[in-house]
């Protein structure tokens, strides 16, 4: 197990290098200095004080040694100051920003697994039913489901016609006066549509992987030795067979989870949301590089985590992976 | 597999048929589209902004007056060629990349899976938000960089093929015949590798228009007044309250149209599979 995991640890390190060096890379594809957009916005900007800033960011340096500066700052989470006119340190504005993120990120997860994980097994053991057909067509359509076209129908739907939900933002107006438990509901309102359609095409996708996986499952000895044994069929299906099903779907959800949080700037700036999706957009849109950088890192180092994970379960659920 | 069986029975699967269909409505749409457009899909008629669906306007207009009707029928050329076009990219890149990997395997296969497996932690959908906002956002940019970034499971998908063909009798024959690797890979190995690869290009169709739109909405993918149905829905969403037609049919024209190119390639995935092939029968 120790081996296993010095193993993983060290793939991780040498992923996570390769991705600081493809996010550093695509800032030097813009054209122009990264300082331009900093000195087009201050037109008083003494040349100077230009000259002080490309010193900061180390652009009269070589890239390699702008990269290996940057790197050596990264690790401490130092991603510099932003170039927007508050001039916040990065990492303070991603770490106010990343909490609502994976709040709704890992709800979404928890509620792809409960529900998709009980329909996949359903429709592989009803295999060729009505009910089979019925989610399948499901699974289609919420694999072709723009998940901003999903936002605009629910937001029309139960926002502007049936004045049901709120559309946008996490909070109400008047929000500081609601007592405790008003402000929970509050916040829990705003989050459904957005969660909601984080989640749903996940639902669509791990289902299939579940109903493909179960059916594999289905077809091997052990289950006719179960079935022989007598034991009963919930027993056999959801013992047996669940546990075995499962492993290619852990694989499966640390693999959706670069998707996750990429998606979460579509519905972020669909709903308004204050999370680290909208800030990235933000950031790209202002090409307010120092932010940008910060978040691209940011957001590898969380799938790395996801992987992580997911090979942690991976091993906990099957011996064989630990050798 | 001969090419008139393969189309006997892509009649017979009434998924790829169903998929077939709707992705040659898609071609039609396109290539009929300054025909058959009832506007000019640029045209601004400050006289009809926002109109509802009536006989003049059938889908509606926009908030410049746009007939949104031929609007539509143009953004189906734009979601056909970013998808083609990224989706031949992103086969081409995997397919040089996973052959290299899995015919010359040792460290050139574990350099490449590196790779692979750095490309896959990156959430793509940040880079290419990045990508396109620092380059401009142009359709050929949209679509490379889509291309570049959606290239791994074919690579994947033709390595594992390669390494199960690498050692049978005909390419072992071809090498002690002197042939070049090139040659090898792409007369013997690459066309028995070809059926993952043909589904898969096809559902990296799908996924291409699904981005091109996401981006499109966002506001930095195909630029107005160039018409793309990503970009209807953006303005759909800033007349959310008083245009309902502007969010609903160019959002249904993408769903239709990804579940085809879904619909082709899993049918195509049966109709390939030799384990299905006596069920079937």
């Amino acid at each position: 197990m120790l081996t296993y995991l010095t193993k993983k640890t060290l793939e991780m390190l040498i992923t996570f290098a390769g991705i600081t060096i493809i996010s550093f890379a695509i800032i030097h594809l813009a054209p122009g200095k990264p300082t331009d957009v900093l000195t087009d916005l201050n037109p008083k900007i003494t040349p100077e004080a230009r000259a002080k800033l490309e010193k900061y960011y180390g652009l009269d340096k070589p890239v390699t040694t702008q990269y290996a500066m940057w790197f050596k700052r990264v690790i401490m989470l130092d991603f510099g100051e932003s170039f927007s006119s508050d001039h916040r340190a990065v990492w303070t504005k991603i770490k106010e920003r990343l909490p609502i993120t994976l709040y709704i990120n890992i709800a979404s997860l928890l509620i792809i697994l409960a529900i998709a994980i009980p329909i996949g097994i359903s429709s592989a053991v009803h295999r060729h039913t009505l009910y089979d057909r019925i989610t399948t067509v499901g699974v289609f359509v919420g694999f072709a489901m723009p998940g901003f076209w999903l936002a605009l129908l629910l937001m029309m739907f139960f926002g502007v016609h049936l004045h049901m939900l709120p559309v946008a933002g996490l909070k109400s107006a008047g929000f500081a006066e609601f007592s405790f438990q008003g402000k929970v509901i509050d916040i829990l309102r705003h989050l459904i549509l957005p969660i909601f359609v984080s989640s749903f095409g996940g639902i669509a996708g791990i289902s299939r992987y579940m109903r493909g996986s179960m059916l594999e499952v289905i077809r091997q000895d052990y289950m006719a030795t179960a079935r022989a044994k007598g034991l009963t069929s919930n027993r056999i299906i959801y013992v047996h067979g669940l546990r075995n099903a499962l492993l290619p779907i852990v694989t499966i959800l640390g693999l959706s989870i670069p998707g996750l949080i990429g998606g979460s700037v579509i519905f972020e700036q669909v709903f308004s949301i204050p999370g680290m999706g909208q800030l990235f957009y933000m950031s790209v849109m202002s090409r307010d590089y120092p932010l940008v950088m910060g978040i691209l890192t940011i957001g590898a180092v969380l799938t790395l985590l996801g992987n992580l994970f997911a090979d942690l379960g991976y091993a906990a659920v099957d011996p064989r992976t630990r050798r | 597999m001969k090419i008139d069986a393969v189309i006997n029975r892509l009649r017979a699967n009434k998924m790829a048929a169903a998929g077939g269909i709707i992705v040659l409505c898609l071609f039609l749409a396109a290539a009929l589209a300054p025909l058959i457009a009832p506007y000019d899909p640029e045209a601004v008629n400050r006289h009809s902004v926002l109109s509802a669906p009536c006989r003049a306007h059938l889908l509606g207009t926009d908030d410049l007056g746009r007939d949104v009707l031929s609007r539509m029928l143009f953004g189906a050329g734009i979601s056909l060629s970013v998808g083609f076009v990224s989706a031949g990219i992103a086969t081409a890149v995997g397919i040089a990349i996973g052959a290299a990997a899995g015919y010359y395997g040792k460290a050139v296969d574990a350099a490449v899976m590196r790779f692979v497996d750095i490309m896959l932690s990156i959430p793509t959908f940040f880079l290419i938000l990045a990508v396109i906002a620092f380059l401009d956002s142009s359709i050929w940019n949209i679509m490379a960089v889509i291309g570049l970034t959606s290239w791994m499971g074919v690579s994947r998908l033709v390595r594992a093929e390669f390494l199960s063909l690498k050692n049978r009798e005909y390419v072992l024959a071809a090498k002690a015949s002197g042939a070049s690797d090139l040659r090898i890979i792409m007369r013997h190995m690459l066309p028995n590798s070809l059926a993952p690869v043909i589904i898969s290009a096809v559902l990296g169709i799908a996924a291409a228009v699904l981005v091109e739109s996401a981006l499109s909405f966002l506001g930095i993918g195909v630029q107005p007044p160039t018409p793309s149905w990503g970009n209807i829905l953006s303005a759909g969403k800033d007349n959310l309250e008083i245009a309902w037609w502007l969010s609903v049919f160019p959002g249904l024209a993408i769903l239709v149209t990804v579940m085809g190119y879904n619909l082709l390639g899993e049918g195509l995935r049966d109709i390939f599979d030799p384990r299905l092939w006596d069920e079937r029968s």
